[in-house]
């Protein structure tokens, strides 16, 4: 519909550009076309009065021109004024010269009122025109037509015995070419103005339309990458051929954590440097697109050979992978993780095929990153539906289905509740609740796992408030360095001394953590704002005794796979039998998770742990239970 | 060069105006006449004439009395009695001055006009380039 507007308004701009053209062409001729009729008309009546005079003439002298008009100065006066009869303002002049031994044009006869030449008197002409008519025995024009006037003379040979004589000359001039330029001039100055006008607007139409062809090229073009955006994605894709093509869809693996550790400027320089690599791993046929954020669609032509897609995508991954991100003195390293879908046809449309690509991303992302997954659709979509993807847990947040269970931490020695852990749960459209380990795992890394967290803290800080209890809040280093998350904490906790004596922070030491001085820093941060810190799941994975000393943490909360077969595994006891040990020697306080029958309870208690909890003593609730509730 | 100039303005003289042709014209036939004459003295009886000579690039002094003149240059005078050199600016005052006038310069009917009279060169001993003789007349 655009389209056939922009048509027609080129079609009415050509038409009146044509037509004003076309006008002023016609006006232009009429101009010449008159000054022409006009001369032709001139022409024409001196051409008769030279006739006529040649008659004259003739009648009155039969033979040798010159020596009868010599010879008879009556007869010179007599045709002299009979030639002046001829004469009116415009046809002002009529002679005949005759040429001489030495080619010099001279008088015989001079019919002028004025300026009159004797006879014999020499008169300068433009003898190469006169002497051509002389040998020609015809008649000539010379024409002088200047913008205001018409200067003319009419050239007739006189013919005796077959021999040119004398030529009559008869000079006319007229002003009426200044009338014709008088009557045309408003016209033309019409014109003028508007091919002015006319210039104007084609300069500002084409100034217009350069800003807009930038405009457009800045719309479709993401400003740090110098890659397509989305818009340009969705401008192509209902005319893009998806027969044609695979989609690759590409995430920078723990981006977060490079823009977080290393600051923003890092983190665009290493989206730079990747979309060179992308830039320069593609070929013409492809299309690079920067999604969002980390994020970068690839449009791969794979007409010719279907495998193609997947050998650029491996490429692609090889090459970020051993690529050295350098910036600011610090090596950074980086790698990517591919979904690839090979057959975009078979979905109904671009959307649903980029949400496949973005299905098999999720799927290189859970199977440790650093992958290019372009297995069948089917295979993974079986996959897929196990786990709750990205959109889930934004669709969630939107609907506000997302809600804190409390499990109580249960002291053993007093029989009290010492604090509660805040879990999350998404309670699912059916209403049915959604456990975190469905979800989490795809959300890692994602702006949308930051918002969640903050949810996470916001309820739970309420519910320390509300109910003025002890609250366990778990974050990983990826929480802890981000600026948001940070700001938001240490708002909370000055604003409220209180609130800040009910919190722990559950930390996880974990692969993650590559800046070792930074996590320390904002653990300390934390302390200082007087919130406790407990370590968890200790004794597995990549707890760090350096660490945890360093860090003055509070609690170690041990983990659940040390604690669950503890009543049967000797091994297991032992661990954590030395772990209650090095706590103590700390002065750091213990507690034991996943506590889940009377057995693994008793054992915890004779090795004197400090704290429990497990579905033995209670299981996660949506409020805060009490004492009485525990153990039933 | 500057007589073929001369030549070239005499049959094309709507290209420039008037006046540049008139100053062209003496200032070459001037430069013919008088050849090694720093000063050209000159009388005039034309106002017009006056001041286009005193527009000219050579060295000349408009003079009051005849008598102090090397050229007279004549325009509408008849019967001035002088043995002096006379250049007309009429055709008919070239046969009033038939015994003293080199020659005239002049207008008719739109065209410029130069005419010299071939015997007062001769009495003169004016040297006329080869490209001017095309206008000498034997008699008038």
């Amino acid at each position: 519909m655009r389209k056939n507007y922009y048509t027609l308004y080129i079609f009415i701009i050509s038409t009146i550009l044509i037509s004003i053209i076309y006008l002023f062409y016609a006006v232009y001729n009429t101009k010449e076309e008159l000054s022409i009729n006009l001369q032709n008309k001139f022409i024409e009546n001196a051409k008769y009065l030279s006739l006529n005079m040649e008659k004259l003439l003739k009648s009155k002298i039969s033979k040798n021109l010159y020596g009868t008009l010599k010879e008879n100065p009556f007869l010179r006066e007599d045709l002299e004024a009979s030639l002046s009869l001829f004469l009116t303002p415009t046809f002002q002049y009529a002679y005949v010269l005759y040429r001489d031994k030495d080619g010099k044009y001279r008088y015989l006869l001079d019919g002028s009122k004025q300026d009159k030449g004797a006879f014999d008197e020499p008169l300068s002409v433009n003898k190469q025109q006169w002497d051509k008519l002389y040998k020609s025995s015809k008649s000539e024009v010379i024409i002088q037509n200047s913008l205001e006037n018409l200067y003319g003379t009419f050239l007739q040979a006189i013919i005796y015995n077959g021999k040119t004589s004398a030529i009559i000359a008869i000079d006319f001039s007229t002003q009426l070419p200044t009338s014709i330029t008088k009557v045309i001039k408003p016209v033309s100055i019409i014109f003028l103005y508007l091919f002015i006008a006319l210039g104007l607007m084609i300069i500002i139409l084409t100034w217009q339309t350069i800003l807009n062809i930038k405009t457009k090229k800045q719309s479709i073009t993401d400003s740090l990458t110098n890659l397509y955006n989305r818009n340009y994605l969705n401008e192509i894709q209902s005319s893009i051929n998806l027969q044609n093509y695979s989609i690759a869809m590409l995430d920078l693996d723990k981006f977060k954590i490079i823009n977080d550790t290393y600051g923003h400027k890092a983190g665009d320089y290493v989206l730079q440097r990747s979309s060179e690599i992308l830039k320069n791993s593609i070929r013409d046929n492809d299309i690079a697109t920067r999604y969002g954020g980390e994020e970068f669609l690839l449009l791969l032509y794979t007409r010719d050979n279907k495998k193609s897609g997947l050998q650029i995508c491996e490429r692609i991954r090889s090459d970020i992978e051993k690529y050295t991100f350098n910036y600011d003195g610090n090596d950074i390293l980086v790698t990517v993780s591919i979904g690839l879908n090979k057959t975009p046809l078979e979905q109904k449309n671009f959307n649903d095929a980029v949400k496949i690509a973005d299905q098999k991303l999720y799927l290189s992302k859970n199977s440790g990153r650093n992958k290019v997954t372009s297995s069948l659709v089917e295979s993974i979509n079986k996959k897929i539906t196990e786990t709750r993807d990205i959109d889930f847990v934004k669709q969630a947040i939107l609907d506000d289905r997302i809600i804190c269970y409390f499990q109580a931490i249960y002291n053993n020695k007093n029989n009290k509740i010492v604090k509660y852990e805040s879990l999350v749960r998404i309670i699912d459209i059916d209403g049915s609740l959604v456990l975190p380990n469905s979800f989490l795992p795809n959300i890692t890394y994602t702006t949308i796992h930051f918002k969640l967290t903050q949810i996470i803290l916001n309820r739970s800080f309420e519910m320390a408030l509300n109910n003025n209890k002890s609250i366990s809040i778990n974050l990983n280093y990826s929480d802890l360095i981000d600026r948001d998350i940070e700001k938001f904490i240490v708002k909370r906790l000055r604003e409220s001394e209180k609130l800040a004596s009910l919190i722990t922070f559950e930390i996880l030491e974990s692969e993650e953590i590559n800046n070792i001085e930074l996590f320390k820093e904002k653990i300390a941060l934390l302390h200082s704002l007087n919130a406790t810190i407990s370590i968890d799941d200790f004794g597995s994975g990549f707890s760090n005794f350096r660490t945890v000393l360093d860090i003055e943490a509070d609690y170690l909360k041990i983990d659940a796979t040390l604690i669950k077969n503890i009543d049967k595994n000797i091994k297991d006891y032992a661990v954590v039998k030395n772990i209650i040990l090095f706590a103590k020697d700390a002065d750091m306080k213990t507690i034991a998770e996943y506590v889940h029958s009377k057995e693994v309870f008793n054992k915890l208690i004779d090795l004197g742990v400090d704290y429990m909890q497990g579905y033995y003593i209670s299981k996660p609730n949506k409020n805060l239970i009490n004492e009485e509730k525990l153990f039933t | 060069m500057k007589n073929i100039f001369i030549i070239f303005l005499l049959v094309s003289n709507l290209l420039a105006s008037s006046l540049e042709i008139e100053q062209k014209i003496y200032t070459v036939v001037l430069f013919t006449i008088f050849p090694h004459k720093s000063t050209i003295n000159i009388w005039s009886d034309d106002e017009r004439n006056r001041k286009l000579l005193s527009s000219l690039s050579l060295d000349i002094k408009i003079v009051e009395n005849i008598q102090d003149a090397d050229l007279l240059l004549i325009t509408h005078t008849y019967n001035i009695q002088t043995d002096k050199m006379v250049f007309v600016g009429k055709y008919s005052l070239l046969k009033e001055y038939n015994k003293s006038a080199i020659g005239g310069f002049y207008w008719q009917k739109g065209r410029p006009n130069l005419v010299f009279l071939h015997k007062n060169i001769l009495l003169y001993h004016i040297n006329l380039p080869n490209d001017m003789k095309e206008f000498e007349e034997d008699e008038l």
